[in-house]
């Protein structure tokens, strides 16, 4: 399906408001200070998506994965460069190190997939007013090439992506949010245009 | 969002805490599990608004979040090591619990319900933390150890300068043969010390995962030459044919750690020639752009079915190497599997007792990345330094007379600073082209001498040159690091100043 320039304004706006929602809800959690900003989307095929992160970042990534049906079918899923989820696993934890292992890290960056991807998912479910049923998040440390060969793009040509910059205690840690709705989601979400653009 | 059960007492038989919640924070259900761990009765419990039972939660960290549960109707986790639990459990050793926690939101008979499921993680995570306190013990160990071998291969370096310079030096004066003969024992016994000297810190640093690797682009033929002509002087030595046979196209390049490589092939060939007493040495290279191949064959002793299994571990030399006499402690063939298998390749060994042995590597070859360019080939030719100015800075007199005498045979003049202080006076007062620097000597080091000298508008572009028996890799990032052109470690032989100066013309 070919995404028009309003619903891909749509979506980010809608993605954009998630983030700022999931940066109040983690600055009320943890003593830092933490900024979000999610400054660009981007809308990608499989192999498109692939490369970007390889660009991005790298062969290895830690994922934290939430599948959503209801009015809207997909997943939406959070990445981090292991590196990178580790030095964020460190500033939010008490006792983590960088070089601990990954059952540690494991539940601090499910947790912070969850409060990003739930805000994400609630501004989508609110602006368009359908109910949601989410399954809990899991979290892996994979290759891109074992992401992208997830059923999750079997049959849904276009991802979008969005840049997510964490600044938290003068460290700015980068991840990406990849959102996949199937096409009957897209369809509806652009039927709701009008409505969504008054 | 799914529909809970209305055996809900299913979850008296689960090995997590559950509390169920309705839409108004009220407690419906807590099961067995969780009873038994807040040591109140289930009837306490339930009816009571959740955040009255626990005031915990009403905390910054959990009420935001937990009040838009029903709202958003998406599940919570929290996590252990970010709030260590959600409710405060005392356990039987006083110790807090720790938890993790998941909150789904569900359909029930009444309404919606919160189905919160608590794991006691603190087992798990003790234990986790013992193994992290382990490796860092280890790594503390390995750190340790690091630093002595450190100290040592400086302490150890320094006088082989004195030993291998001096021999070479005397080398080059008129000795007879039983003369020569003991000059070149003393000089093989300065070269084994810092083989193993070499040895251990490789050996340490494949224990504690820090061998390095730096590849660059070089040219095959041109290696494998220089491989060639010095196996042939030690296979000479000992009477000995050596074979070799290049099957490569003479105009690749391969992208790989050259010092590494070399260290592979170098130590098979010397291996090969330390167990032959009588035949042939054969270095056989096959080369694709996939793939590096190198073949050690010998006419040897041979080894042992049962010793080719040890023969890749540390410390242990074959019987046929003790009994012919060869010195060493083994660690050769242990640091080259290393190598190999860090370079993602593999070594095997073909071998009958009394029939020769043939080592048998193969490497995977990757192209370099864009942009990537070829080494250049450093000529091994001596230059001509007529009427270049040469300042040495050292303060260990043996140390500057073989300087002195490795530069003045290059046709160069030199000046001696026998300390920091001697050498910014002579920088300040004098004019030289070229500056060498030994870092450990008294009033200033050499890092310092040239910070002084960098101060100067005379020394902008002259290459200064660190000798130093601080010559482990993290030394040689942090000459470079400080500003220097060249590093010449020390123990350095004539073969090594040729060399600094061919680079210097090359980069300078």
């Amino acid at each position: 399906m070919e995404i028009n320039e309003d619903l891909k304004d749509v979506i980010t706006e809608l993605t954009n408001i998630g983030v700022g929602d999931a940066a109040s809800v983690l600055n009320e959690m943890v003593e830092s200070h933490v900024t979000l900003q999610a400054p660009l989307l981007v809308i990608l095929t499989p192999e498109e998506l692939e490369e970007r992160l390889q660009n991005d970042i790298g062969e290895d990534i830690s994922l934290v994965q939430m599948n959503f049906n209801g009015g809207m079918t997909g997943v939406a899923n959070l990445l981090f460069p292991i590196e990178s989820g580790k030095k964020l696993t460190n500033i939010l934890s008490e006792g983590f190190e960088e070089e601990d292992y990954n059952s540690l890290k494991a539940g601090t960056l499910t947790e912070v997939g969850n409060i990003i991807l739930n805000s994400v998912l609630a501004s989508f479910s609110n602006s368009l007013s359908e109910h949601l049923d989410y399954q809990l998040p899991e979290f892996s440390d994979l290759h891109v090439t074992q992401f992208i060969k997830n059923e999750l793009f079997q049959g849904n040509d276009v991802s979008f992506l969005c840049e997510v910059n964490f600044a938290v205690q003068s460290a700015s840690i980068e991840g990406h949010v990849v959102l996949v709705f199937d096409i009957d989601s897209l369809q509806a979400m652009n039927g709701k245009l009008p409505e969504l653009l008054m | 969002m799914a529909n809970s059960n209305s055996n809900i007492h299913y979850l008296d038989h689960v090995t997590d805490g559950v509390i169920l919640i309705n839409e108004d924070f009220t407690i419906v259900f807590v099961n067995k599990v969780f009873v038994g761990w807040v040591g109140q009765s289930a009837d306490t419990l339930v009816g009571k608004a959740i955040d009255d039972a626990f005031p915990m939660l009403t905390a910054k960290k959990f009420w935001p979040r937990f009040k838009r549960l029903f709202k958003m109707r998406a599940p919570m986790v929290l996590s252990a090591l970010i709030h260590h639990c959600f409710v405060e459990i005392q356990q039987n050793n006083d110790e807090v619990m720790m938890q993790d926690t998941f909150v789904s939101v569900l359909q029930g008979e009444h309404g919606l319900e919160g189905l919160i499921s608590i794991a006691n993680v603190s087992e798990h995570n003790k234990s986790l933390m013992m193994v992290k306190d382990s490796a860092k013990q280890i790594k503390t160990l390995a750190e340790s150890k690091m630093s002595f071998l450190s100290t040592i291969s400086h302490d150890i370096r320094n006088p082989l300068n004195g030993i291998i310079g001096s021999t070479e030096l005397l080398l080059d004066e008129p000795l007879n043969d039983a003369q020569t003969k003991l000059v070149h024992g003393i000089k093989d016994s300065g070269d084994f010390l810092l083989t193993l000297i070499k040895d251990f810190v490789d050996l340490t640093r494949v224990s504690s995962n820090q061998l390095r690797f730096a590849p660059e682009v070089f040219s095959l033929k041109e290696f494998f030459h220089n491989v060639i002509d010095v196996s042939q002087v030690g296979a000479k030595a000992k009477g000995l044919r050596f074979v070799y046979e290049l099957d490569f196209d003479y105009e690749q390049t391969i992208y790989i750690d050259k010092s590494r490589l070399y260290q592979i092939v170098e130590n098979l060939v010397s291996n090969a020639i330390k167990f032959t007493s009588k035949g042939f040495v054969k270095l056989r290279i096959n080369a694709d752009n996939d793939q590096l191949t190198i073949v050690v064959k010998d006419s040897g002793s041979g080894v042992s079915l049962a010793e080719q299994v040890s023969i890749f571990d540390s410390f242990k030399q074959a019987k046929q190497g003790l009994e012919m006499g060869n010195e060493g402690f083994g660690l050769g063939l242990s640091i080259v599997k290393s190598i190999v298998t860090l370079l993602d390749g593999k070594i095997r060994v073909h071998s009958q007792e009394g029939l020769g042995s043939t080592f048998i590597v193969t490497l995977p070859l990757t192209l370099p990345p864009e942009g990537y360019g070829i080494e250049a080939v450093i000529s091994q030719a001596q230059p001509d330094l007529t009427g270049i100015r040469v300042l040495v800075a050292e303060d260990n007199q043996i140390s500057q007379h073989i300087l002195i005498s490795f530069i003045e045979k290059l046709g160069a003049s030199v000046t001696i600073a026998i300390d920091g202080f001697a050498a910014c006076k002579c920088l300040n007062e004098g004019q030289y082209d070229v500056v060498l620097l030994d870092d450990n000597m008294p009033f200033k080091t050499g890092t310092e001498v040239y910070s002084f000298a960098k101060s100067l508008t005379d020394y902008q572009q002259v290459p200064f040159v660190i000798t130093s028996g601080n010559a482990l890799e993290e030394d040689n990032d942090r000459y470079t690091e400080h500003g220097f052109d060249f590093i010449l470690s020390k123990p350095y032989s004539f073969k090594d100043v040729v060399e600094l100066f061919n680079r210097m013309s090359l980069d300078i």
